[in-house]
């Protein structure tokens, strides 16, 4: 294949067979990250173009800089239309949205990247509105700020519609630059400058422990795309490798396996890479933590949605390997199916079997149980993983003088918490795949709802920083007296993230429980029930911690040489608007729990 | 526009509404403010017993079923509220004992004023529609919620340490129901399994009984876990004094009178008909634990110092009585553990009113400190010995009618399973204790050489007055209860018992079978001695 072969297939990937932007084009269904793309690029322009009037009545409202961040993510969300994609009419339409891949198959486009898209982009839209009001973009580098949120937004965006293994790895990568220099953003203080540090090394070497495990990978299936990744594994048949002994190229697999994790583990902050966060929290500023505490997590998350998947279980839409009796005719249809990797989508499975009649493809049931050996190893690991992650996130929560080291424990525990819904996938994804489905729009459910509390949470940090300069919480003391509405608010955000009803943290918790609970019924493996009982001791002991900071707040007598002060109406307001959810999302979380399960529909049927 | 419906999610939502409306009012003073208060718990009083006249007697199905929307679809889970012969009286009782709160903490109360009535009503709201939520979701949901505003109360205005009673208070209950969370939701799951369609309707759970018998005893300790905490059974109690004692008068008042026949209500609605196999299985287990809890409640309240903690003690104590009935599974302790609920929140309740009249007198509640105050406080006095008669279950009042039937129904259960009968002869002499500690309490306070506390910071020249007539009010609607169940209890047996049967049907089934099971097993070897000797 020459380089002009090469190129013509790139532009017709990209605009799509046909004239102008095509149904099938992979730019038209790209076109929020494009926006997005676009939106940094102007706001580097306008810093140095002066453009008369604009720019001075621009200056005068809050800073160009803003308004562009605010614009752009506002059309990129539009552009994702989730509204569109994931709504029940939508659904059942006959040319709704499945999952066709984009780029060559570097990217995947389904109705899971809409979801966690739209909630990325939602998110950098309050955010946006959240670092204006407490004051941020007010300094000289304002501009730079929102460069780096939207970058970093780029690089989740990606990270939650990769669909190859080296896409897997710029994406975190690009996801993970810009933050480590959003941890720097204090520049004058020493713990800001440490933050950043820290957060960079610990990064680094993560990046390189999963590219090493990426390699392990790649040596033993001899791909880097996802969906053939399972494919592959179903060739090399592990039961059979397990039952006879061949334990080389396991291994091999499983150290891949783990050293990929430690990458994905490391934007989770879950436990042993946590380090970083508390320390990078307390650094960094109560800004920049809502948004890593959200944003990159819930992108990690989707992220380990599709590796996990990618590693135990065929995606949709996946030519299966053909199996027959005799080796030769199997090698044939291997080759044969190798061969037509390239082009992807539609298969016409049944012509080939009448000429070779040995050679029929697998069933999909039949490479499932292939795969049984991967789940079963993922699904433990994850399960471990996420219920030290939890343990120790709300044990070490306890001890936390820092409202920002407390609020990174949790959320680390919080990562513990959803993280738990992917053993409840892989282990029903065997057996019963819409169940299986359902446990991931549980997951989808709670990242939603955490999004608000967290934010929530972190802006009412923020804005009390601003109007006390403490971010400790024994200042916090009696604070009732002083502002009655904000504490009222960050109580039932701290009562919403220990999952007590009838907040909205309930109801993201009880999603994720359910399909624990029925993945416990369904398959009787007596891990899933730990899962279960870790989860709702976890819950009791975090409530300890949390509501340690609610008695401060309301009880405890107020400090005699305080200044009075106010929080900014505006800040009220905005705190208001981000608790409505949290407060009322018990009354109807239908329409959210109809959109989490129309995202998860196209991961494995 | 009065139907019954429609009355139930009004009535609900009245304290809801009038939480709202204190803090709307705040600016304009106290006054109004608790005036306010008052006039929303009475709307909700009069709308609880329009409910009960028109709550049809022997009615066993659930009655005035409001299902306003699905609160999700897809779930199935859904806002339902309605009143069955379980709910009708706790929820009827809820709305006196509220305005009995407001009555006690009229002058108690000077801090925050609005915040205060607003928990106390927020409290209420979550009361009324645990009682009433048919979706078992919804239960849990305001399960949970009543545990806010009551952290509260005790937390911001209760004694010197409140805030560790608070939490205390908060983390045991918490911790407990977490695991009733995962039961009920297996519940749920089993269900779903055998139906295939998502369920929460409790009354669909209940009539379906698909939890398959090998996993009831899992799901019953899960139950266990949260409402035995919160009742309190014997080794989980502790934390129940303390938040007594630190708790506000009104708190202590709504928290004896209410919240603790959550539990109790929870193990009626939910452990015994839906999981009846393991009911009668841990059936001794369980009265064991009631006695125990009956028998350490009274001997630990005889040693009391502080009045509070003597009344806090006596709850532990009564409550054995009610879960002792419970769990005895024959009609008639069930009905009578079901108005031993009833009576306890209304003795108990008064009890504490009239502790916190005494101390908002004299700043103390050392029994030590006091004597012969009915010469000086005659109308205390008199509804103070009122009430101890009703707690001791004294002939004529309410506390007489339910442990009767509580310690008939055990005997018979004694009676067929001889093991038990020792548990029924304890039970009795919980009684005398009862009837010690309580008459104890009476004799060194109120009778005796007149002795008043000194040097508490009452005597800055104010004269200390009998109970006035806001007091008396507070007292006398509990004061005709007091009569009204001890003369007539049929009136509040015939609406009950209907339920309780349909309830506790299943498992007195099982527990039947499981003694037949074991007659037989002794009996075996009988046989076969029997047999061998007819062949030689």
């Amino acid at each position: 294949m020459d380089l002009f072969e090469q190129i013509s297939r790139f532009v017709v990937d990209a605009k799509g067979a046909g004239d102008g932007i095509a149904a099938n084009s992979s730019v038209r269904v790209f076109l929020p990250e494009l926006t997005i793309c676009a939106t940094i690029v102007l706001m580097l322009m306008v810093r140095i173009v002066t453009i008369g009037r604009f720019h001075k009545a621009a200056r005068t409202y809050g800073g160009s800089a803003f308004w562009l961040a605010l614009l752009g993510s506002l059309l990129a969300l539009v552009l994702s239309a989730p509204w569109k994609h994931l709504s029940t009419e939508a659904m059942a339409s006959p040319d709704a949205l499945t999952r066709i891949e984009i780029f060559t198959g570097m990217l995947v486009y389904d109705t899971f990247t809409v979801f966690i898209r739209s909630v990325l982009l939602l998110f950098v839209v309050l955010f946006v509105v959240f670092t204006k009001l407490s004051g941020i973009p007010d300094r000289e580098d304002g501009a730079d700020i929102y460069t780096m949120v939207l970058g970093a937004t780029l690089g989740m965006c990606l990270m939650a519609s990769a669909n190859h293994l080296l896409m897997v790895f710029m994406a975190i990568e690009m996801a993970s630059v810009p933050s480590y220099v959003l941890a720097g953003l204090l520049k004058g203080r020493r713990t800001s400058s440490e933050a950043a540090l820290k957060y960079s090394v610990f990064g680094a070497g993560t990046a390189g422990v999963m590219l090493y495990g990426i390699s392990l990978i790649a040596g033993v299936t001899n791909t880097l795309h996802l969906p053939s990744l399972a494919v592959e594994l179903v060739k090399l048949d592990l039961p059979a490798m397990i039952n006879g002994g061949e334990m080389q190229t396991v291994m091999v697999l499983a150290v891949g396996t783990l050293m990929l994790m430690v990458g994905l583990a490391f934007k989770l902050s879950a436990v042993p890479f946590h380090f970083w966060c508390p320390d990078v929290f307390e650094g960094a500023s109560a800004e920049v933590n809502a948004f890593l505490s959200v944003a990159s997590k819930a992108a990690a998350l989707a992220l380990l949605v599709r590796v996990a998947i990618s590693l135990s279980a065929i995606a949709p839409g996946t030519e299966l390997p053909a199996v027959s009796q005799s080796e030769e005719v199997a090698l044939l249809a291997v080759d044969d199916v190798v061969g037509s990797d390239g082009d992807t989508g539609d298969g016409d499975t049944g012509d080939d079997g009448e000429e070779i009649p040995a050679a029929v493809l697998l069933s999909k049931s039949d490479a499932m149980d292939c795969l049984a050996p991967s789940r079963g190893f993922l699904s433990r690991f994850i399960a471990i993983m996420a219920m030290v992650t939890c343990t120790f996130g709300n044990l070490a929560a306890f001890g936390q003088t820092n409202i920002k080291r407390l609020l990174a424990y949790s959320t680390i525990a919080h990562a513990g918490y959803m993280m738990m819904a992917l053993p409840g996938l892989l282990a029903l994804a065997g057996h019963d795949p819409v169940a299986a489905e359902r446990a991931i729009a549980g997951l989808g459910v709670y990242i939603f709802i955490y999004l608000f509390m967290n934010l929530g949470a972190f802006a009412v940090v923020a804005f009390l920083r601003n109007s006390m300069r403490s971010e400790e919480i024994c200042d916090y003391a009696g604070l009732i007296r002083q502002c009655p509405w904000t504490v009222i608010m960050f109580s039932a955000m701290l009562f919403s993230l220990v999952g007590l009803p009838p907040l909205a943290g309930f109801v993201g918790k009880f999603a994720v429980f359910a399909g624990v609970a029925n993945a416990y019924f369904v398959t009787g493996e007596s891990y899933l029930m730990w899962i279960l009982i870790v989860g709702s001791i976890n819950s009791a002991i975090s409530l300890f911690y949390y509501l340690r900071v609610v008695k401060t707040m309301t009880m405890d007598p107020e400090p005699e040489q305080r200044t009075p002060f106010q929080v900014p109406v505006a800040s009220v307001c905005y705190i208001t608007i981000v608790s409505i959810p949290t407060v009322f999302l018990i009354l109807g979380w239908d329409g959210i729990n109809k959109m989490a399960v129309a995202a998860a529909s196209h991961l494995l049927m | 526009m009065f139907e019954p419906e429609n009355l139930l999610l009004a009535t609900i939502l009245v304290p809801l509404v009038g939480a709202c409306l204190m803090w709307v009012l705040a600016p304009l003073g106290d006054v109004i403010v608790r005036r306010v208060a008052l006039g929303t718990t009475l709307v909700a009083l009069v709308g609880t017993w329009a409910l009960v006249a028109k709550f049809p007697k022997n009615g066993d199905q659930p009655f005035a079923v409001w299902s306003w929307f699905d609160a999700s679809r897809d779930l199935n889970v859904q806002f339902s509220l309605g009143l069955d012969g379980l709910s009708l009286w706790m929820f009827a009782l809820s709305a006196v004992l509220m305005v009995t709160s407001i009555f006690v903490s009229w002058t108690a109360i000077r801090e925050r004023v609005p915040l205060f009535y607003g928990m106390l009503l927020l409290l209420e709201f979550g009361c009324l529609g645990v009682f009433t939520a048919q979706d078992i979701i919804l239960f849990y949901v305001f399960f949970e919620f009543t545990l806010i505003p009551l952290f509260f109360l005790i937390g911001i205005w209760g004694s010197e340490d409140r805030q560790y009673a608070a939490m205390k208070f908060f983390l045991f209950t918490l911790a407990g129901s977490m695991l009733t969370f995962l039961g009920l939701l297996a519940i749920v799951l089993f269900d779903y399994s055998r139906t295939g369609s998502l369920n929460f309707s409790i009354a669909d759970l209940t009539s379906n009984q698909s939890v398959p018998e090998q996993w009831q005893v899992c799901i019953f300790v899960a139950l266990f876990a949260g409402f035995a905490i919160k009742v309190p059974l014997f080794p989980v109690h502790t934390w129940l004094p303390l938040a007594h004692v630190q708790a506000p008068t009104a708190g202590s008042v709504f928290l004896a009178g209410i919240l603790l026949k959550i539990g109790v209500y929870g193990f009626l609605r939910f452990s015994v008909p839906l999981l009846p196999n393991a009911t009668a299985q841990c059936m001794p287990w369980l009265l064991w634990l009631s006695v125990i809890g009956i028998i350490y409640g009274a001997l630990v309240a005889l040693a009391q110092s502080d009045m509070k903690k003597l009344v806090a003690y006596s709850s532990v104590s009564h409550l054995g009585y009610c879960t002792l009935g419970l769990f005895a599974l024959t009609p008639l302790a069930v009905q009578g553990s079901a108005l031993q609920m009833i009576n306890h929140g209304i003795s108990t309740g008064a009890l504490f009113a009239l502790v916190g009249m005494l101390y908002e007198r004299y700043h103390t509640r050392e029994i030590a400190q006091y004597g012969g105050l009915a010469k000086r406080l005659p109308c205390l006095t008199f509804f103070m010995i009122l009430f101890t008669f009703s707690s001791i279950g004294l002939p004529g009042t309410n506390g007489f009618t339910g442990e009767f039937l509580i310690l008939i129904g055990m005997f018979q259960r004694g009676w067929a399973t001889p093991d038990l009968l020792i548990i029924a002869i304890l039970a009795v002499s919980g009684v005398v204790l009862g009837a010690w500690y309580m008459l104890n309490l009476v004799r060194r306070v109120f009778f005796g050489p007149l002795r008043e506390p000194t040097g508490h910071g009452h005597d800055n020249g104010e004269p200390i007055t009998d109970l006035n007539v806001r007091e008396v009010a507070a007292l006398l609607p509990l004061a005709v209860l007091v009569f009204w169940i001890g003369l007539y209890p049929k009136f509040f047996l015939d609406r009950m018992a209907p339920s309780l049967n349909r309830v506790t049907f299943a498992a007195e089934e099982e527990v039947r079978h499981l003694d037949i099971q074991n007659e037989k097993q002794a009996a075996a070897p009988q046989v076969v001695t029997e047999s061998l000797a007819r062949v030689r």
